[in-house]
Formats: structure tokens, sequence, C-alpha cells
């Protein structure tokens, strides 16, 4: 008898959707991690969504998952990024109180039935003909499970850097997890290393805001979550000020004593996050880089500079807050720091996150080299999701490009090394326009809802929101009013409303202008409304691309497939194909080193592949 | 339609059918050498010699001690081979009934009879050509003209799918800018950076033009120039129809094993295939094959870009003559004036000078007069509209890459209005996705089975 079913090691963002999931989906789970009281801990900025990844947190809301929920609960500024381009790239965001996403979290997840929480440092991963079976324990104590899903995040080797000093640690105060990554070593896993930074926190009471601008919240900002149905609350303001010419010269004069720049880093720090010390160097012709003063709560006056990543010594980073328009008197709190840490790439993990050399165990989050809660969380959500369908011997759930944001970060995962912490990005996304966080719950809600994770009220909420949707859709394009009402460009032909909506400029707000019951509809709904007429062109074509894109995807090619004997293909290309091991042609052709030559000849082998087991069966 | 498959040994004659000086039967494929070794009549091992030899041997017989023939045998070894993979070529004596007991014997060994087009096939899936090359093979063994040839050659190198290639790798530039500023919402473009990005984009859309444009010449290259000789009744078509046919037989080497049929003759000016139509031999008629065949000669010269137009000089007016002209608008018509036997040097410049703005040719189809000042116009005509292909040789001469270029085309003509527009950069960013992947169609990175059926079905068997 094994002590739990499925074992989350980590209690970061994607541990906890881990083991929250799991345990919902009525496995027993335990979650271990090395201070339970830092479950939930937001490590670096307690921000949550952006561009890319409000859309991720949408789909983990969809699938069932508790971030949106958490984020709903505990921001204090909430804002809508993108807003100026079109619907398919607008971004959700918000900042969050840390303490109370943290309490809240933990609330959360003690509230789940099957779940414990239990407190400790996992050292090593014990397995049995190749399948996982046991945890250990820093203190000598060993926890039974069926499956394991391991999102140990920072901890793994964790160096910090701040100028010439190194510390090892996971995050700043806390001891880094040095044997668990030996012992992934040990049972074969092949480690890489990444690198990643964080700004210096400040005394909010020290800062002049008076020569920053001001960003409000959105009064409109829809809710992260459709458990949500209260509204969310803008509490706080974040500013904006910038570096000034004097930031640039210290920045300068101190450059080699950067980890960056002394070579004490082997790691590859992100292109999207960039030191301060490295936009400077990189863009010498610009003469001043955006900062985002954001608040890291309401009842604590830390502040959080966004934009200001840094591996320089602590008193350099001293004079350069000084010399930051609003931050002249600014006391500096703790100092930013860069931390290298283990990562394992993931062409070692199947695209359900399972490993490809230990059955049953699963990676999430930064160990599969990716850098973001929210990342982080979708995938512990898949993991979770995966690790009891698999004991339940239930099919995995692989979601694939077309479907999710969730599904180009693993495809993106498993069919190429990162050189650099990957965080998403709509580009990411060849899909995007169909991709949008307004249809998150059209895409998703039915796998969330298979799983028992979406609640009944969830799903009532989404139906009849889906009802409205429909039926005023509908009417819109039964009813006719006179065009000139509101385009200033129309004569006054009567038009429906369906079609006026399509033009430039013409929003559903203005129909609720002169149209009682566009009035009367949901201003939420009425929205995502306008997004589905007006986009209605743009989806044809894309939903077309989709079906060519499937063609490929759905030629699987299957786990008894001898990818080394196959002839007319290269040794270059074989050796690909084995290290990556992609399951189905789609996947293959996206890997590197892969010519369309190759996936003819594939195409070739699997059709005789197919039709000799379908002959060995009815022999 | 299904692919081939390609684990097997295959075996097909390369040469045209019939009795020729010598025949070649090209064997490809993992066993090529195991099967030629069971062909020859001594113990060889032709998976020991060096790559790329020759082997004088003797194919066995029927009976023991008799041979089928004395023959040269080619050795090729994976991957440096047409197909990519072990190849033998067998040169025999160009008797069919030879070759095919050859072939026979190859299947008795193990090969497989090649589908038409199967070992260029091969070569494309062992990654030796992509499809643009492949597909020039298949245009090669069909060129008629010599410029066409040359088409097919250079889309051959590879350089016709590097100019298109680099233009993607443009188009594909131009889009990771679009997505920069879609995902750093702050940012606005500034205008300088959209009149560059504005410039960049006319830049390629003209070279994508030029290609598009191409294909009318290409189609030319391709299928040849329709050039039909009309004119009033008695104005002498049919005998300049005959006079050019004489004087190129004297002047030009005729195309061989061309049909002849009685309407329509081809021959080479400059390298093009330029068809004449005789419209004097089309008349009404009861028979249904030759109705069929005047039909079609009629919507030809419908669609003709060049017309010879004939005159009797001793009988047509200016006017009459203008005004038969003023119908041929759209085209390039060649004036010409016949039967200038019958009149004087004086006359002929008279008339000359009357139609100047013309620029008519004078000719005696029946002493054979001035036919070749006739042709050497036809000719300076095809170097002026083949002179932009001959500039970059970029040239497209296949219906399928032409759609391509236009799919491509229309995007990113849509693609440059929505940037002047200001329109948001997801939406620019999808229809230069549209355009990057129509090119990509050209280049064969879309992989569809019914595509590669199609494109390698056009070849003969033994390519």
């Amino acid at each position: 008898m094994r002590d739990f079913q499925v074992i989350v090691i980590g209690g970061g963002h994607a541990g906890i959707e881990a083991a929250a999931a799991a345990a919902r989906m009525g496995a027993t789970t335990a979650l271990i991690s090395g201070d339970l009281a830092k479950v939930g801990e937001m490590s670096c900025n307690p921000a949550i969504g952006g561009v890319g990844k409000g859309q991720l947190v949408r789909e983990i809301d969809a699938l069932g998952g508790l971030m949106g929920y958490i984020t709903d609960r505990t921001g204090i500024h909430f804002r809508t990024l993108n807003k100026s381009k079109g619907p398919a790239v607008w971004s959700s965001r918000a900042q969050c109180d840390r303490k109370l996403y943290r309490e809240f979290a933990q609330e959360l997840l003690a509230g789940i039935e099957y779940l414990t929480l239990v407190e400790g440092m996992v050292v090593g991963i014990g397995c049995e003909d190749n399948k996982f079976s046991h945890v250990i324990l820093q203190d000598g104590r060993e926890i039974s499970g069926k499956a394991c899903v391991l999102a140990s995040g920072t901890f793994l080797n964790g160096l910090i850097h701040i100028g010439e000093e190194q510390t090892p640690a996971g995050r700043v105060n806390e001891a880094p997890s040095l044997h668990l990554s030996e012992s992934l070593q040990v049972l074969g896993f092949k480690p890489g290393r990444l690198k990643t930074g964080t700004p210096p926190r400040l005394e909010g009471e020290t800062i002049d805001y008076s020569k920053m601008e001001s960003q409000p919240g959105d009064d409109d900002f829809l809710p992260f979550s459709l458990r949500t149905t209260t509204g969310v609350t803008n509490r706080v303001h974040c500013h904006i000020t910038y570096t000034s010419a004097e930031t640039h010269r210290i920045v300068e004069a101190n450059i080699h004593r950067s980890a960056m720049f002394s070579g004490n880093i082997q790691g590859i720090g992100p292109r999207y996050c960039p030191s301060i010390e490295d936009k400077i160097h990189r863009f010498r012709d610009k003469d001043r880089h955006q900062l985002f003063i954001e608040p890291e709560g309401l009842d604590t006056t830390e502040i959080y500079i966004n934009g200001l990543s840094t591996s320089l010594p602590a008193d350099v980073q001293n004079d350069i807050l000084h010399s930051i328009p609003g931050l002249e008197n600014v006391v500096m709190k703790r100092p930013g720091y860069a931390i290298e840490y283990d990562f394992f790439p993931a062409f070692q993990i199947k695209p359900t996150l399972e490993t490809r050399l230990v059955a049953n165990l699963y990676f999430c989050g930064q160990i599969n080299g990716t850098s973001g809660y929210e990342e982080a969380a979708a995938q512990g959500l898949l993991a979770g999701i995966n690790a009891v369908t698999k004991l339940n011997n239930r099919p995995q759930v692989v979601i694939d490009r077309a479907q999710a944001y969730i599904g180009v970060m693993i495809d993106d995962l498993v069919t190429r090394v990162p050189m650099e912490p990957y965080r998403m990005f709509t580009s990411r996304a060849e899909y995007r326009l169909a991709l949008r966080e307004d249809n998150a719950y059209d895409r998703l809600i039915e796998i969330g809802r298979s799983f028992g994770l979406v609640t009944d009220q969830m799903m009532e909420r989404y139906v009849s929101d889906r009802e409205q949707l429909d039926s005023e859709h509908k009417r819109l394009h039964k009813t006719s009013i006179m065009a000139s009402l509101v385009d200033p460009d129309a004569n006054g032909d009567k038009l429906p409303m369906g079609v006026l909506l399509k033009r430039p400029g013409v929003t559903y707000r203005h129909l609720a202008t002169v149209d009682e019951e566009c009035a009367l509809f949901p201003e939420r709904l009425g929205e995502r409304l306008e997004i589905l007429i007006k986009y209605a062109g743009y989806m044809e074509k894309q939903l077309r691309e989709i079906d060519r894109f499937r063609q490929l995807e759905s030629r699987k090619i299957p786990d008894d497939f001898d990818l080394g004997v196959l002839s007319g293909l290269k040794k270059e290309a074989i050796a690909v194909l084995q290290q990556y091991r992609p399951i189905n042609l789609g996947q293959a052709s996206r890997l590197n080193g892969i010519t369309f030559s190759d996936i003819t000849v594939l195409m070739i082998h699997l059709k005789r592949h197919y039709s000799s087991s379908v002959s060995r069966e009815t022999n | 339609m299904r692919l081939p498959d390609s684990g097997e040994t295959i075996v097909a004659i390369s040469t045209p059918p019939g009795y020729g000086g010598i025949g070649v039967i090209r064997i490809s494929g993992n066993r090529a050498f195991a099967v030629a070794n069971e062909l020859v009549s001594e113990r060889r091992d032709f998976g020991e010699v060096k790559s790329h030899t020759i082997h004088h041997c003797y194919i066995k017989g029927s009976l023991r001690r008799t041979f089928t023939d004395e023959v040269l045998l080619a050795v090729f070894v994976a991957p440096n081979s047409y197909t990519g993979e072990n190849v033998v070529e067998i040169s025999a004596h160009g008797n069919p009934q030879i070759l095919k007991q050859i072939v026979e014997m190859t299947i008795n060994a193990g090969a497989r009879q090649a589908t038409p087009g199967e070992f260029t096939l091969r070569a494309f899936q062992n990654g030796r050509i992509d499809l643009l090359q492949a597909e020039a093979v298949a245009d090669l063994i069909a060129a008629e003209g010599t410029a066409f040839q040359q088409a097919a050659v250079y889309q051959l190198s590879g350089r016709l799918s590097e100019y298109i290639g680099n233009l993607r790798n443009e188009l594909v530039e131009i889009g990771a800018l679009f997505e920069a500023y879609t995902d750093f919402p702050d940012e606005e473009i500034p205008r300088q950076e959209k009149s560059e990005l504005l410039g960049k984009i006319d830049t390629i859309t003209g070279k994508l033009s030029r290609l598009a444009e191409s294909y009318r010449h290409g189609e030319v290259l391709r299928s040849g120039l329709q050039v039909p000789i009309v004119g009033p009744p008695n104005a002498g078509k049919s005998s300049l129809f005959n006079a050019i046919l004489a004087e190129e037989r004297a002047i030009v080497t005729e195309i061989p094993g061309t049909t002849r049929d009685t309407i329509a003759e081809k021959i080479d000016i400059n390298g093009i295939v330029v068809r004449f139509v005789d419209t004097a031999g089309m008349r009404e008629t009861d028979d249904h094959i030759e109705a069929a065949g005047v039909e079609r000669s009629k919507r030809e010269i419908e669609a003709a870009g060049l017309v010879v137009a004939v005159f009797d000089a001793t009988k047509a007016t200016v006017t009459e003559i203008r005004e038969f002209l003023s119908k041929l608008t759209d085209r390039q018509v060649i004036l010409v004036l016949n039967k200038i036997d019958l009149l004087t040097g004086f006359q002929i410049a008279d008339l000359e000078s009357e139609l100047d703005a013309t620029r008519p040719i004078v000719v005696s189809a029946k002493e054979l007069k001035g036919i070749d000042n006739l042709l050497k116009r036809i000719g300076e005509l095809i170097v002026t509209a083949t002179a932009t292909i001959s500039s970059d040789n970029n040239v497209i001469t296949n219906q399928r890459h032409h759609r391509a270029v236009l799919a491509a085309l229309d995007s990113l003509t849509s693609v440059r209005q929505k940037l002047e527009q200001d329109e948001s950069f997801e939406l620019l960013a999808f229809d230069l996705h549209q355009s990057v992947e129509a090119l990509e169609e050209i280049l064969g990175k879309v992989t569809n089975d019914d595509l590669l059926a199609e494109i390698f079905s056009r070849f003969c068997i033994g390519k």
C-alpha cells in the first residue's frame, strides 16, 4: 500500500495547480514543500498575466485551475494590455498583494479533500523498473506514491549572484535543493542551465511619486475567472518613470562588476526581460528605458521596480536607483540579483509532461525551462490531470497548438531546447486569432469539465453566457436600424445591426446607445459578441489553416515505431527523431534538422507500418 | 493517388521507346548492386567496386553459355547518384526486345518496375533535390524550345528556389517586426520605421509581380507562341504559311518528331517554339474531329498575343488595312504585304511610306522574298518579350507556382493596405503569414500527399 496516489514536489504555482487538480480528481495527494508557509509565494513580481500570459490564465481557468480565481480575489491593480490593438492580443494583467495571494492559495488548498500538505526537502526520487515509486526527504523519511509531479522551480542547484558575490540558494534566504538535481541525473536525465534575474525592492515611503506618471487600473476589467461573479477592485495605482543619462553612466562605469559581464554566470538569460546592464549595453542608442513602479501589497510599503533586473553589486544598485526621477532619496530594501539554476531540456518528456525515462513521473514549470508563474501553473495543471488519468488508465490529455496557448507552449518545449527561459508571447501562436482570452472557455471548458475540475456553478454560467450570446447574435442579424445612427459615414439606409457591427469604428456600445435591448444586454457579453462578429472573416481563414495543420498532426507516430531503421532517412535526421520522439508527423516537421523530404519518407514508412499492422491483425 | 513504396529496388528503361543506338536501363535502391550481380555472366560484385566506374560485361542468356547482350554497366554508390540511392545504369544495344529481356531479368532478381517519375521522386525523398527542382526535371524532359530548356535548367540548379526562398525570408523578417510590436504593448511604430517597412514591402511586391508576370512568358516558353496568319480572302495566307515553312526548312533545323497537321506548324525562333496557324485552312467541315480541331484553333487565335496580318499589296487599300488592323487590338500585329512580285519598286516604296507607322513587311510568298525579314521581326519581338526573363532568369513556367505567387501577392497587398491604415499588427501578421505560406508551397514546404502524387505522375517512366 502506497502512502499517496500522487506526490507533488514543490508549492509554487505549478505545484499548487498540480496538487489541487490531482486531489480534486479524487486521487490521494501529497504536496511536499520545504516551507509550508511559503506555499503560493510569488517569488518575483507579484503580478499575474501580461501579453500572452493573460491568455494562459484564462485557459487555466477554463480547465478548472486556481490561478485566475486567486488573482481576482487578491489583485489590487487590474489592466488590459494591448487594448489599442485587436482583441486577439488583448491581454489581462493584475498586480496582486503578495501576502494575500499566498494566504488565499493556502486557504484554497486547505479546503481540498484528499490533499495533504507535507513539509520537507525532497533530495531524491526513487523508482522501480523505470517507474516512479517514492521520494526521499532530507531527514531520511521516504514517502511512497504511484505518480509524482516534480515542480521544484528555482530550487534546483540555485546559485544567486549579486555583483561579485555568489550564494547557493533557491530564493533569497531559502536553501537550495542541491541533491534533487543530482538524483535526477543519476536516473539518467540530462541537465542544462538557465539564468533569470530580479530587480531591487524599494521602500515605498521614500518614493516621490509627483515626478512620475500615474497609471490607474481599468474600471471595466473583466475578471480572470468565471468563478468570480462580483467583479474586481482596483485599490492602488502603479507609476511609470524612466532611467536617466546618469543611470546609463553609472551602469557603463560599473558594467565589469556585473555577474552578467564578468563571466560568472554560465546560464543564458532571458531576452525578453533583460537586466538593466544588458539593456543599456545592447541598446546604446536609446537614451532612456521605461520603468514600472509596482506595489507588492496593501499592508506593505515594499515596491517592485519592473524593468530594473540587475546583478550589479548592491552599492552600484543604490547609485542607479538614486539617479532615477522620483527615486532620488529612495531606500533600497533588498538588492536585485541574478539566479542560475538547472533545468532538464524537455525532449526528455512527452507532450503529456510525463518523462520518457521514468514512467508516472511528470515534470512541470521551471524544470522544463520555462519562466513565469502562468507558464508554470498551466503545466502544473496538465501534469496533475495526466498523473491521475494515467493511474486511472484513461487517455492522457495532449493539447495541440491550434487549441490553446498551453498546447503551443508544451509543443515548443518538447520540440526544441530553449536557449533562454521560455516565456509565453502571442507571437509563439500561429493560430493567435483563434486563441483569444474571450473564447478560452469555448476551447477548453469541456476538457476541464470532463475531469470534474470545472464546478457546476462555473458550467452553468458558461452555458447561460453561451445561450445569451447565441440568441443576441441571431437578433442582431435580424434587427435593422438606420445605419447613420452608429456610422457617421453611412446614409439613411436600414441595415441589420450584425452587418453594421462589422464596420470599423462601430462597436456594441454604439448599438447600445440606439437600441434598447442592446442597452440591457450584459456589457461583457456585448464585447464578446462584437469580437465574434468583427473577427468572423479572419476566423474562417484561420480555421482553414487549422484544418491543414491538423492533417499532419493526425498522423500519429506510434510508440513502437522504430525510427532507427528507416531507409531513405539521413543519419542526422534519424538522430533528431530519436532524441525528440515526435508523437505525430506535424511535430516531427517542426524539429530542427528535419526537412520536408524527411517527412515524406516518414509518411511512406508510416503508411507501410499501418498497413502491415492491419494485415497482421486480420491474419 | 498513392505514393509508391520507397523501400524496394526499382528498374526501368530510361531511353525513349523504339530502336536506338543504345538503350539505358536504370536500377536504383538498396539492392541495386545485388540485382546487377545476378544479371552478368561472370561472378562480379558491384557492391565492392568504386563509385562512378564503368564496367564492361555480358548479360546472361536464357541458356548456359549464351549472352543476351554485351553492355557497359555504370556504378553509382549512395548517396552520390541521381536518386541518392545505389544506382546501376546499364547501357545496352538499343533493341527494345533486348532491353525488355534485361528488365525482366532484374525483376526476377528482386527489382520492381518503376512508376513514372519514381527515380526523381526518390531523389526528392532523399533530399537530393527540392520540389521546384523535381518539377524542373519533368519540364526538362518535355522541353521543346531551347529557351524553355534553359528556364528548366535554371530551376533545376536550385537558383529559382533560392530566389523565392530569399523573398520568403524577407517577408519573415518583416513579420518578426509585426510580432515585436504585438508583444510589446506600449510600443508605437515610429513613422520612419513605417515608411521603411512600406518601402520594403513595395520592393518585395515588385519582385513578386515580376515573377507573376514572367509566367506569361513562361507559358510562352513552355507551350510556345501561337501565331495565326490572318487576312482577307485571297491575300495569300496559305502561300505565306507554306513559304514560312519552306524558308524555315532552309534556314532553321526542323524540330524532329512533331506531328504535322495541315493547318499548323511549329518552328524554333530564338529558342521559342512558334506555331504558325493557317487560318485559311480552317473552314466549315462535317468531320467531327476536324471540326473540333478548328474550334480549338479559333479559340487559340482569340487568345493569341501575336498575329500576322496578310494583305494583297496589289489590291488592298490603306483604309481597308487600317480598318482591319483596328479590330486586332490588345495584341501585337505584324503587317505583311504580299504579292510584291507583281509591283514595281516605286509602288512598293509608296505603300511602305504610307503604312510607315505600322512597319509593314513586304514579301512575295510565291518567290520566297522577304520571308527572312518576317521571321527576323518575330525573333525581335520574342527577344523583347523575353528580355525581362533573361535579365534575372527567374521565370515561372508552372501553373501551380503562378497560382501561389498570385496568392502571395494578394496577401501582401492586403498587408500594405492595413499598414498604411494603421490597422492592428496581429492582423497584418496574419496576412503576412498567408503570403509566406504561399511561397513555401512553391518550395514544397507544405506537406501534402496529393500534391506530391500529382507532381510526380507527370514524369515518364524511367525518370
